[in-house]
C-alpha cells in the first residue's frame, strides 16, 4: 500500500445553523445560520488538497472556503445598511490523526480575508479537533 | 476507509453536529469576545492521482 496518498478535497456543504452574535449600533443581534462551501476560485498550487500520509499517521489538508454573509446582510438592510456584502473567504489549514480504523478528523486555524464587516482587526476563526 | 481510498473512490466525512468545533473571536467594533459553535454538514474527497 501507499505511505501517503494525496487527496484532492471536491466539496464541502456545512452549516452553522445557531449563527453568531454580534454588537451592531449598541443592539446585540445574530447573524443567523452561515452556510459554508468550497472556494471553487481558489486555483492556487495545494489549494483544496492534501494528503494523508499512513507513515506519520497525519492527515493534512488545506480548505479554501466560502462563508455566505447574505443573511447578515438581509440584517443589516433592515437597519439601513444597504451595500453588497462579499462572501467571506477563508482558508482552513487543517491536520488530523489517522486512527487505527483509519478514520481521521481535520482540524487547525483558519486564515480569514480581509472583510469590510470585520475591519481591520478581523475575525480569527478556528477549526477544534472532534472527540 | 484506507483501502477505499487506494482504489480511488471518493469518500465523504461528516461533521459531528453536537460538537461545538469552530471557534471564533469578532473584532470589537462588532464586540469582541470568543464563542464555540457547532458545525453540520460534511465535506468530500477523493485521491489525486495526477496534477
Amino acid at each position: 500500500m501507499q505511505p501517503t496518498i494525496p487527496i484532492n478535497i471536491t466539496k464541502m456543504e456545512a452549516t452553522i445553523t445557531e449563527g453568531f452574535d454580534f454588537l451592531w449600533d449598541g443592539c446585540r443581534v445574530n447573524s443567523g445560520p452561515l452556510q459554508i462551501h468550497l472556494d471553487d476560485k481558489a486555483r492556487g498550487e495545494g489549494d483544496n488538497r492534501g494528503v494523508l500520509d499512513y507513515q506519520k499517521s497525519v492527515a493534512r489538508a488545506r480548505l479554501n472556503v466560502v462563508v455566505d454573509l447574505t443573511g447578515i446582510a438581509r440584517l443589516l438592510a433592515r437597519a439601513g445598511l444597504c451595500e453588497a456584502m462579499q462572501p467571506l473567504r477563508a482558508v482552513l489549514h487543517s491536520e488530523g490523526v489517522i486512527t487505527q480504523d483509519h478514520n481521521f478528523g481535520l482540524s487547525g486555524p483558519m486564515e480569514v480575508l480581509p472583510h469590510p464587516l470585520f475591519g481591520p482587526e478581523g475575525v480569527s476563526a478556528v477549526v477544534l479537533p472532534g472527540h | 476507509m484506507r483501502q477505499d481510498v487506494q482504489d480511488g473512490k471518493s469518500l465523504v466525512w461528516h461533521f459531528t453536529p453536537s460538537e461545538r468545533r469552530v471557534r471564533i473571536t469578532l473584532p470589537q467594533k462588532l464586540g469582541g469576545g470568543t464563542q464555540e459553535l457547532r458545525l453540520e454538514g460534511s465535506y468530500s474527497f477523493s485521491p489525486r492521482f495526477s496534477n
